[in-house]
């Protein structure tokens, strides 16, 4: 794998451990466990404000930290974009002076695209207590961008924001990973948020890595299953617009990697989502029902045929991975399962309505 | 009535000449000394704050009597300026500006040290993050932030000088035109029988002036507790 990020931090405090070793690639990563579990200590380790007892970060290549060969780069030159939870924004000056903090004389080019890329630029001449909580949030990420920064690191960027402004981050974030390429690593101990925006994630539980890869494959394990289900999850498929039903106001998505379809309501991405653009397709594991056979007469738009790859039963439920192309996990209590006696290998039918998908 | 001597006069000109000049170089030390209680850990901090803060609670005469022992002609620092430069800094101009600020540091350097604890740290942090050097941290967070408080040390400074008198009769003496301060002055008419005019014209400008002074501290600290809880 082509490492953006790799390292291993070990710290030891009073009552907690961290021990956790990783390689992250290029793109945006989502680090999900619980609270108090090591995933703030890991970011702080990373940027600089924390420093691990041993191990080794390297970012791009370069050294931050080694304690074998005693390296250990402070903050202010390991250029590491930190988007903190609270945005940290400095309150006696403006936007435009938050944003050239880091960097007093940016390529025009750069600043111009990271406030048109952020839309921030009718904030520039006012102070961050006259901004809202996202376009506070908005103005940090930029603020983080200009400084020159070769990653993101961002704690808990949906905590402090409604619900309505986490969703009008979030293409912002999924806009700044394409147009600056720059790897971003996110914390949150909201899975559904997280998912919102990447499917690569990072587990982490009691300080240690319990789990790294797609979110689609840590589902075959069921300690990562238990982790992720406290938190709400959803299945996250990357789907493009293959066409539009005009007459029936839905939309046919596909999947690249597989024959999976399925028919979307149009007004959830929104009119003007061109054929063949990617979009990140989400549905909750309980708004999935299964079948043996395919059901005829019912109103359900999506009947997608897969092989059940495992089933986990817990608390009275049971938690099937389907292989449809890609995994999903289906939630259906156990008493369905027993009854309709679904096991590994078998063939079923996830049916779900379209109204159930959230579109990014 | 209010019809001021000349000898009145250059009490209250030296008054404030010495008050000013105490302020001014009492700051950049109080800024420091406050910002390394504020922002410091180290073994014997307590011990170091005690010794920092004792002019606030010891008699002023005390203090007073300290500086004369250590600054005066056969003292340790005293005899070295005596001998090397020829200068006597005990009743003199000098001393009644090092009286003054031994007196009004730590109520200098508490007020910009409050000021300095409410800097959220995590602001400068955040500045570090962002390539700052600890010193452009400083200066660009952590200073503009406490300004407020700072102003109102520079203030406070300024009016506890104005306000000295024990310290400064026994360690600078209460020489006309040289070391007679506003407070040293008064008390000077209130010994002689027949000056209570001359007594009353200085209580008046004592009073204005620090009234002056403590309005402006006042607001500063309101403007501070405001700008900290907007």
């Amino acid at each position: 794998m082509n490492a953006a990020l790799s390292f291993h931090i070990k710290l030891q405090r009073k009552d907690f451990a961290l021990d956790v070793k990783a390689d992250i690639p290029n793109g945006i990563t989502g680090i999900f466990g619980p609270s108090g579990h090591g995933k703030t200590s890991l970011l702080n380790s990373i940027a600089g404000i924390v420093t691990p007892d041993s191990g080794y970060i390297r970012l791009n290549g370069d050294t931050l930290l080694d304690s074998n060969k005693k390296v250990n780069v402070k903050i202010r030159q390991r250029r590491v974009g930190y988007v903190f939870q609270d945005e940290r924004l400095f309150p006696h000056y403006t936007i435009r002076k938050n944003l050239l903090y880091g960097e007093k004389n940016p390529d025009p080019e750069l600043f111009d695209e990271v406030i048109d890329t952020l839309q921030i630029a009718h904030l520039l001449n006012k102070k961050p207590e006259q901004c809202s909580g996202g376009e506070k949030q908005r103005a940090a990420i930029g603020r983080a961008i200009i400084s020159g920064s070769k990653i993101l690191l961002m704690d808990e960027p949906f905590s402090a924001l409604d619900v309505n402004l986490r969703r009008e981050i979030i293409p912002y974030l999924n806009r700044v990973h394409q147009k600056f390429s720059l790897p971003i690593l996110i914390v949150s101990h909201d899975l559904p948020d997280l998912l919102s925006l990447t499917d690569n994630l990072l587990l982490l539980k009691n300080g240690q890595l319990q789990g790294h890869g797609k979110f689609t494959d840590l589902l075959d394990q069921p300690e990562n299953l238990e982790l992720m289900h406290q938190s709400g999850w959803y299945n996250v498929l990357h789907l493009s617009v293959l066409e539009y039903l005009e007459s029936k106001n839905m939309v046919l998505l596909k999947s690249h990697k597989s024959n999976l379809q399925i028919q979307a309501l149009t007004q959830t991405i929104g009119k003007d989502v061109e054929v063949n653009q990617e979009l990140k397709v989400l549905i909750k594991p309980e708004s999935i029902a299964l079948s043996k056979e395919p059901v005829q007469n019912i109103s359900l738009r999506n009947q997608v045929a897969g092989t059940m790859k495992e089933v986990f039963l817990k608390d009275g439920l049971a938690f099937c991975v389907v292989d449809v192309g890609e995994n999903i996990i289906v939630e259906v209590t156990e008493a369905s399962q027993k009854s309709l006696c679904l096991e590994k290998g078998q063939r079923v039918y996830c049916l779900f309505k379209s109204a159930a998908l959230k579109i990014y | 009535m209010f019809k001021y001597t000349a000898s009145e006069w250059s009490a209250i000109q030296l008054s404030l000449y010495v008050a000013l000049i105490c302020a001014v170089i009492t700051l950049p030390l109080a800024i420091a000394v406050g910002w390394f209680l504020a922002r410091k850990r180290f073994f014997g901090k307590s011990v170091v704050e005690g010794i920092l803060h004792l002019p606030l609670v010891l008699p002023p005469i005390t203090t007073g009597y300290l500086l004369l022992l250590v600054f005066g002609n056969r003292g340790v620092i005293g005899k070295f300026f005596y001998e090397t430069f020829g200068i006597q800094i005990a009743f003199s101009f000098y001393a009644a500006v090092i009286a003054a600020i031994f007196v009004s540091f730590p109520l200098v350097t508490r007020s910009i040290r409050l000021s300095i604890e409410l800097v959220d740290q995590k602001l400068e942090e955040a500045a570090r993050t962002l390539g700052a050097s600890n010193l452009r941290v400083f200066f660009t967070i952590t200073l503009p932030l406490a300004l407020p408080g700072v102003i109102s040390g520079f203030i406070l400074s300024f009016a506890r000088s104005l306000g000295e008198f024990g310290a400064t009769i026994s360690f600078a003496g209460n020489i006309e035109g040289k070391t007679q301060t506003l407070p040293l002055a008064i008390f000077s008419e209130m010994q002689v029988p027949g000056q209570e005019a001359s007594t009353m014209r200085l209580v008046v400008v004592s009073v204005i002036l620090s009234l002056l002074a403590m309005i402006a501290a006042e607001f500063l600290n309101r403007r501070v507790i405001k700008s900290k809880t907007a």
